[in-house]
């Protein structure tokens, strides 16, 4: 339905990434009026989040060097008193992007992505006893055509295949490209059978082996954040989230282990009492001298004696002088406080450290939480709450320019694709649509990012249902560190049987260059090839890409040239783990433009839960039932009741 | 979320999530709020606050928590969040009688909803409302209606949410639809996940 856009706002945001989406929601959530725009045709800038066929066509997007025209048009609406500031033309935040398919590309032509709709009859899967339906679709024969299977392998595989063979005409077929099994891979056929695969006699512990037209078949499944962080339990975004009840409209999963990769090996770093006196990897005395640590570093400012000769000194060097085997002090310093060896100092290692342990057991074993379908989905939900809160919200919406009065120096309006103009009291753009002209003195840092679709996780369990963080220091110790985080699929990230991988450092040069390396030492890149044992072990890596990300964070206003003071510039994602860079700014934004207004408070009206009065008694909740008596007397209290709540809590550290 | 009283077993108790879709101004928050709160205002407003609605119901002597989500204006310019659609157990898609521009956009409320929904196996639990029925300048025939939904083997109701006709028994059947379907999805245990709330108490401190 065509609809007319209002010219009248009193605030307009420009981008949707996440410091722009909260400024965005805490203006209207304190009644302004505001108008959201994007020029892509998907939420996020670079925080966004894509299917694995979204991904492919922003890479391809990003690989191209298309220029657009420039339309002049928009010039006539300017006026004489006034001047215009010209918006960018094309993003230019992303470099150097390189992907690698190391599985069968040419069989994956003709896939193609799986729609809701099923387009196939779906076969029963009797033989199925505790595998579940969708990952029998998924690898078809392949399962049953492992070559370099382990010795069991192929003559389970052969020796299920004719009570498949009974199922129906296409296990026919299947059980044929068995005997070939260097055809069996690029075989068309196996993805039009979607027939049940060898059932549950293959080992849960054999890595399925997925294709590359799998993961184009299954690639809604995938969502694939540009952007790769971690929710600290205790930090920023989690307490805005809770405060503004913008949580609502997401859910997360706990990131469930640390890991830490030591003379070759990959290795679980117990953090927790609980992983401390489980592990069995540590000896008892590291276990006491750990303990005790990490206890004095929970209050670490208590006992000033214990570090106060050392204040000049690195957090590393602290470490060689207390109690602790290398092996702890390496845990303490790359898993933990996860910081630089040579340029961190003992106090801001023991403030690390103490961010870290205090963010244990909120709500899981580690410090960590993950939004479930991915980073993505947080600019989103403040979106959402600045739309349910009246903010009108446009994708595929360039701007041209800005209009700038000339008198007072002020931003009035902006002129749309459209020709449109509309007006406004403050303007908000983040930092790539922003003209080469007005970013000439910005000295831009870069992000190094890559993505990984792999096999197995990089430490097996008896769970393969583990969200890891893993930091590998870097082998010249002035470097940065790489993050590494495996999402597995019930993050709702990846298909079944594979994880998604992502790689975060600071940038020295381009992704791959900087990355690669990692990559190298921790996964297998050759699948096909007959490897080494110590190879086989690795998971192998299905896809990959690489990509330089420009870092516009903590870049000060006063760089950009030429921008009015109504004007506000958000910067695109930092380098580091958690959120609170964004959080900032957006609290720092919204109280320069409003200094009486309160940032996102919880909304008046909570969610009432209704219950069904003939089938069900409610118990009291303390929340109101009848909404129909305006929100002030009963929810004011329950919603104080909340934030009382949240409060308490903070008291209680 | 607020926790759910404790007369229902947490354990048991299950969550679906349902969206509403359709053109601006068919009446989806007038139908939601019928259906939750049996009440209904006579001017438009478009969403301000409230943008999801949960109502806990039994339906198969299971206890369902149904969390509807409205779209808060933003199919106005077909901008959604995709989260909007993300982890939707159902979709209920409304058009009004009075509106024949509204009856015709449903393929394409329906498509983008496809489009942007995780697959499954089963096909989505839908259904489609033709609101505002009390009023008697029509201009989609119900027959039309009908002939759309049962070419696309959706469940049709001809619904009121002014005079509350026919909108619990379409959101029931909805929800029905997609209690069956949950059930039959195996993996559903896999994402048991946390939502935040000002209410959770920390765990104890591991450290």
């Amino acid at each position: 339905m065509a609809d007319n856009l209002p010219t009248e706002f009193d605030v307009v945001v420009i981008g949707t990434g996440l410091p722009e989406s909260i400024i965005a929601a805490a203006c209207a959530r304190s009644g302004q009026r505001v108008l959201h725009v994007d020029s892509k045709n998907y939420y996020g800038g670079n925080w966004a989040s894509f299917s694995f066929s979204g991904l492919l066509s922003w890479i391809k997007e990003n690989q191209q060097k298309t220029d657009t025209d420039e339309c002049e048009d928009w010039k006539k609406l300017i006026l004489e008193t006034e001047e215009a500031i010209s918006l960018s033309k094309k993003d230019k935040t992303i470099q150097h992007v390189e992907d690698f398919c190391f599985g069968d590309q040419d069989s994956a032509e003709d896939v193609e992505e799986a729609g809701a709709l099923p387009k196939l009859p779906v076969f029963g899967a009797p033989g199925a006893e505790g595998v579940a339906q969708e990952s029998e679709k998924e690898c078809p024969a392949v399962e049953s055509a492992l070559p370099e299977a382990e010795s069991g392998e192929p003559d389970k595989a052969t020796g299920t295949a004719p009570a498949s063979a009974t199922e129906g005409h296409d296990a026919e077929i299947t059980s044929e490209n068995e005997s070939s099994p260097s055809t069996a891979l690029g075989k068309p056929t196996l993805e039009l059978g979607k027939t049940e695969a060898a059932p549950s006699e293959i080992s849960a512990q054999e890595p399925k082996k997925i294709t590359y037209s799998q993961i184009v078949r299954e690639g809604r499944r995938f969502n694939i954040d540009l952007v790769s962080k971690l929710l600290y339990s205790r930090g920023l975004l989690i307490d805005l989230l809770i405060k503004s009840n913008v949580s609502r409209y997401a859910e997360f999963k706990n990131a469930t282990r640390i890991l830490a990769f030591r003379e070759g090996k990959v290795e679980q770093v117990p953090c927790s009492r609980a992983d401390v006196f489980n592990s069995k990897q540590l000896t008892m005395v590291e276990k006491r001298m750990l303990m005790k640590f990490l206890t004095f570093c929970l209050d670490y400012e208590q006992h000033p004696d214990e570090y106060q000769d050392y204040e000049n000194s690195t957090f590393a060097q602290f470490l060689r002088t207390r109690k602790l085997t290398p092996s702890l002090q390496y845990f303490i310093l790359h898993s933990i406080a996860m910081v630089s060896e040579t340029d961190c100092s003992t106090l801001e290692g023991l403030q690390a450290t103490k961010k870290f342990l205090q963010c244990l057991g909120r709500y899981g074993n580690t410090p960590f939480l993950f939004p479930l379908y991915g980073q993505g989905e947080i600019p989103q939900c403040f979106c959402r709450m600045c739309a349910v809160f009246g903010g009108i919200y446009c994708l595929r919406h360039p701007v041209q320019c800005l209009v700038v009065d000339k008198e007072s120096g002020r931003c009035k309006a902006i002129v749309d694709h459209f020709g449109q103009r509309i007006s406004a009291n403050y303007f908000i753009v983040e930092d790539s649509y922003l003209s080469e002209s007005v970013c000439t003195k910005v000295c831009y840092r870069q992000i190094s990012r890559a993505v990984l679709i792999t096999d197995q996780s990089l430490l097996n369990t008896d769970s393969e249902q583990q969200v890891s963080i893993l930091t590998v220091p870097p082998v010249d110790p002035g470097k940065p560190a790489v993050c590494v985080i495996e999402l597995c699929s019930s993050t709702m990230t990846c298909m079944k049987d594979t994880y998604l991988v992502h790689l975060t450092c600071p940038s020295t040069k381009s992704a791959r260059e900087d990355l690669e390396p990692v990559v190298q030492k921790l996964f297998n890149l050759n699948p096909e090839k007959e490897a080494e044992n110590e190879e086989l072990e690795k998971p192998r890596v299905l896809w990959a890409v690489y990509f330089n990300m420009r870092d516009s964070s903590g870049v000060e206003k006063s760089s950009y040239d030429g921008l009015p003071s109504n004007v506000y510039v958000c910067s695109g994602p930092d380098s580091a783990l958690g959120n609170d860079c964004a959080v900032k700014q957006a609290e720092t934004i919204f109280q320069e433009m409003f200094p009486a207004e309160e940032f996102c408070p919880a909304p008046p009206n909570p969610e009432d839960i209704i219950y069904d009065e003939d089938e069900i008694v409610p118990e009291e909740s303390g929340f109101s039932n009848s909404p129909e008596t305006k929100p002030e007397s009963a929810t004011e209290e329950s919603s104080s009741g909340d934030s009382a709540a949240v409060k308490k809590e903070d008291n209680e550290e | 979320m607020p926790r759910q009283g404790p007369s229902m077993d947490a354990s048991k108790k299950v969550d679906l999530k349902i969206i509403i879709i359709g053109a601006l101004g068919v009446g989806k928050t007038s139908l939601l709020h019928q259906y939750v709160h049996k009440t209904f205002y006579e001017d438009y407003r478009t969403t301000l606050g409230a943008s999801i609605l949960t109502k806990v119901v039994a339906v198969d002597n299971t206890p369902l928590k149904l969390q509807i989500w409205d779209t808060g204006g933003q199919e106005r310019f077909r901008s959604m969040v995709s989260t909007f659609y993300k982890g939707s157990d159902g979709c209920m898609l409304a058009f009004d009688v009075t509106d024949r521009e509204s009856f015709e956009s449903l393929d394409n409320w329906r498509d983008d909803f496809l489009e942007k929904v995780i697959p499954r196996e089963q096909d989505f639990p839908m259904v489609v409302l033709g609101n505002k029925i009390d009023i008697c300048d029509r201009q989609v025939p119900k027959e039309t209606a009908a002939a759309w939904c049962k070419e696309k083997d959706i469940p049709y109701f001809e619904v009121s949410a002014k005079n509350n006709i026919n909108v619990a028994e379409a959101f029931e059947t909805l929800a029905k639809q997609a209690l069956t379907t949950y059930k039959g999805i195996f993996e559903s245990y896999l994402t048991d996940s946390i939502k935040l709330t000002p209410n959770d108490k920390p765990k104890k401190s591991c450290c």
